[in-house]
């Protein structure tokens, strides 16, 4: 084992020495350049393609580098830890001294070392290519001022995707340090349920990237940031804000797996940090935007935002008895420093998405009338949108607490399948259960005047609209509370 | 060295651990044992600070692990059932790793390497990849890993299932000798017979409730336990053994009396003597080697029977 890198970091040195084997020191670059000959030729033979072999090169080097530093990256950030556990070699780990920015670096970059060094051959080769294109046949358009500007728009490219790939490797490892929490320590645990986790954040990302711009959602790429144009390097601040707060999400988890007491305030910071950052995309899109009407539209995207977080951590927080018990155990003792350290991320989670809840309601009823003339800066295409707007404004202010109702009855629902004797696979079940009232039955009765019980409507009035859910939720709860007393007094009894 | 009290743990529909409390004196090797499914596995966890109790203390060598998890990691040594091994390194690789995982010096993790090889017999197999190893000498690799940093407490989780005799014996050897170091060691498992032959204390654990703490082989020097058996117990006998300074205690099992007696103050034969010259004759004398798997199987009937 190198010693060099045994002093730095032993968890990094263990993961470069079983990644980067000699054989898969060779196959890997041995397989990229076939490839990239392979694809060189293959342009030859079909040249239709509005650029040349180069530009069809770097398309395919930035694929590879997609399926090989993302895809194939998080899932083996994912087996970096899932083999520990699975190989009962993660108590060893816990049990060692190893700080847990060790751990992260040497898990994030360690056991994805084999990824980066294929990665890093295809950032070469998306390089070389790019620069024999701009070199051999002058870029894809003859336009000088184009390819002046080809090269940033390339590197910026790469960073986006380096950033991006970082994010997707920690998503993976976050979801399955989640998964083993939730783990009973016996059973095996497998990598293809983890892996969604980190699609589903490729594609918001590529969503993101420009999808919506190209679908025709918008009428330009959001590039302003509180007025400021960032042009390129917009796709960066956001990748590289995102990896930086799935770092530090990390590292917390990692201090808990340590058997270091958290706080709070990393969460509340995310929270706070990201309803800051995301609000930049729409304040101060175009200089003639209303206010109130961006700041009304920052919140209530931000909404949403925290609805998913809220829902996201209660699924993915683990939900063992003993934890709930701590909580209620602190909680009557009135021991709030150490309910600080155990109280579940989606409780803030919660507090905040009422918070938002309250102040979008309050932002969209105190609208000026005028409004819809600013039109967020000319951000959407359609007066249709904005008319509707205006003429459901009511609505629009109820729902938020139409789908406050409808989550903490997802919430309680969630639990109380976690709380039944066979729940080997609770959140399965239960996200089963979500989609059936959430997509099937709404669709089922989408011509029937009782949609107000399954999503926000204001079909039957306001009072239906706010009072289903939270009826909804209370007896749910109910039913969960029930559900509780039931577990305690079996517990009891033994 | 290890003192528990109160402790509790639950799962979603079983309490595992039910408000127990039991001390474990330094220098001893106490057998863990218990039906499957008891709370063994549950309280070593704990022990190891890898599991959070819902009430309770623990105190490893005075420091609160519950508190202080990181600072009990340093003097305690875990090893769990499956042992736990990175099979596609070889052993002398992956103890370098859990050395310098528990001490950040890498030239005294080297050391340690050495010392931990030597310790636990490994000198021959330093190359070999884990994978290749048999179960015993995965075994020992394991142990290896947990004794690297010289813990005070050795937690060990069925150690000896799966073994072969030999490994089995090689296994007891080992952690005698370990034991002499001054190491005090929790053991589970189901194997008594093997358990029997180097721990000094016994803990039974039933329904995550501690039944029975007994001490198995004296530590003291010159205490032994004689077992009187009788057709019939006069009252007046025990009497005048309770009288005897060199008696430190006294249990009467239906026919049979244990009497724990310090042989540096009344050798046994005087106190056979003594008993003769009281007009009794008993049908059988001598010292009394406790049997773990009758031990163990009385009180668990025993626990049975108030049940009914």
């Amino acid at each position: 084992m190198n010693i060099k890198l045994l002093k730095r970091n032993p968890e990094f040195a263990r993961n470069v020495q079983q990644e980067l084997t000699k054989q898969r020191l060779i196959a890997m670059p041995v397989i990229l350049f076939l490839l990239a000959l392979l694809v060189l030729s293959v342009s030859d033979i079909g040249y239709n393609y509005r650029g040349n072999k180069y530009d069809n090169l770097a398309k395919y080097a930035s694929i590879a580098f997609v399926i090989i530093a993302s895809l194939w990256g998080a899932k083996s950030a994912a087996d970096g830890v899932l083999n520990e556990y699975n190989g009962r070699t993660w108590d060893w780990q816990r049990m060692s001294t190893l700080s847990p920015w060790k751990m992260t670096i040497g898990k994030l970059f360690g056991s994805t070392i084999f990824n980066w060094y294929g990665g890093i051959i295809c950032v070469i080769i998306y390089l070389l290519s790019t620069c024999a294109s701009n070199a051999i046949y002058g870029g894809m358009n003859s336009s000088n001022a184009f390819n002046d500007t080809r090269l940033l728009y390339s590197i910026t490219d790469i960073i986006n995707s380096i950033f991006i790939a970082i994010s997707i490797q920690g998503i993976a490892i976050l979801a399955s340090l989640m998964q083993m929490k939730k783990g009973d320590g016996r059973s095996k645990i497998k990598v293809t349920a983890i892996i969604i986790f980190p699609i589903i954040l490729l594609m918001i990302t590529w969503i993101d990237s420009g999808l919506m711009y190209r679908l025709g959602f918008l009428q330009y790429q959001r590039a302003f940031w509180y007025g400021m144009n960032l042009g390129f390097f917009r796709t960066i601040l956001t990748s590289m804000f995102y990896a930086s707060w799935i770092i530090a999400g990390l590292y917390r988890t990692m201090r808990t797996e340590l058997q270091y007491t958290n706080g709070l305030k990393w969460w509340v910071l995310f929270l706070i940090s990201s309803a800051i950052f995301n609000a930049g995309f729409i304040l101060g899109q175009h200089n003639n935007s209303n206010l109130q009407l961006g700041i009304t539209m920052a919140f209530a995207m931000q909404f949403l935002g925290y609805a998913f977080i809220t829902f996201a951590m209660t699924l993915l927080e683990p939900k063992e008895i003993i934890g709930f018990r701590m909580v209620i155990k602190y909680f009557k003792e009135k021991n709030f420093d150490k309910l600080y350290t155990i109280l579940p991320l989606w409780t803030i989670s919660l507090l905040f998405l009422i918070l938002s809840g309250i102040v979008t309601s309050v932002l969209v009823l105190t609208l000026p009338d005028n409004f819809i003339e600013s039109k967020l800066g000319g951000l959407f295409y359609n007066n249709f949108f904005f008319e509707k707007l205006k003429a459901i404004r009511s609505t629009i202010s109820a729902a938020p607490f139409a789908m406050i109702g409808f989550l903490l009855r997802d919430i309680a629902l969630i639990f109380y399948v976690n709380l039944l004797k066979k729940n080997k696979r609770a959140d399965a079940t239960a996200i089963l259960y979500l989609f059936i009232l959430h997509l099937v039955i709404p669709l089922i009765i989408r011509s029937s005047s009782i949609g107000f019980i399954f999503y926000p409507s204001d079909s039957q009035g306001f009072i239906a609209m706010i009072g289903a859910p939270f009826f909804e939720a209370f007896a749910m709860i109910v039913i969960l509370v029930r559900k509780w007393n039931d577990v305690n007094s079996r517990i009891e009894e033994i | 060295m290890i003192k528990v009290s109160g402790l509790s743990f639950e799962y979603v529909d079983k309490k595992a651990l039910n408000n127990i409390s039991f001390t474990i004196e330094q220098g001893s090797i106490t057998a863990l044992v218990g039906p499957n499914g008891a709370g063994k596995t549950t309280l070593l966890r704990c022990l190891a600070a890898l599991q959070k109790p819902l009430t309770g203390n623990i105190s490893v060598n005075d420091i609160d692990v519950i508190e202080d998890p990181r600072k009990a990691h340093l003097n305690i040594g875990y090893l769990s059932d499956f042992f736990g091994l990175y099979d596609d390194m070889n052993v002398n690789d992956s103890l370098l790793y859990i050395a310098c995982s528990r001490n950040p010096d890498v030239d005294n993790a080297v050391k340690a390497v050495e010392w931990v090889i030597e310790k636990v017999n490994l000198e021959s197999f330093c190359d070999k990849e884990i994978s290749k190893l048999s179960r015993g000498m995965r075994q020992r690799v394991g142990i290896a890993q947990a004794i690297i940093h010289q813990p005070k407490v050795l937690l060990l989780d069925e150690p000896a299932s799966g073994l072969d005799p030999e490994a089995r014996y090689a296994l007891s050897s080992l952690l005698v000798g370990l034991n002499k170091t001054g190491m005090t060691m929790l053991v589970s498992s189901h194997i008594l017979a093997e358990l029997e032959d180097y721990c000094t204390d016994m803990l039974v654990l039933n329904n995550g409730s501690i039944v029975e703490q007994q001490v198995m082989q004296h530590k003291q020097e010159g205490i032994v336990t004689m077992q009187i058996l009788l057709d019939e117990i006069p009252e007046f006998l025990l009497a005048k053994l309770h009288v005897i300074t060199a008696i430190k205690h006294i249990e009467v099992r239906d026919n049979q009396i244990l009497i724990k007696l310090n042989e540096f103050e009344t050798g046994r034969k005087k106190l056979l003597q003594y008993i003769l010259e009281l007009g009794i004759q008993p049908n059988e004398y001598g010292e009394y080697k406790v049997n773990m798997q009758d031990e163990y199987i009385r009180t668990i009937n025993s626990i049975k029977n108030q049940e009914v």
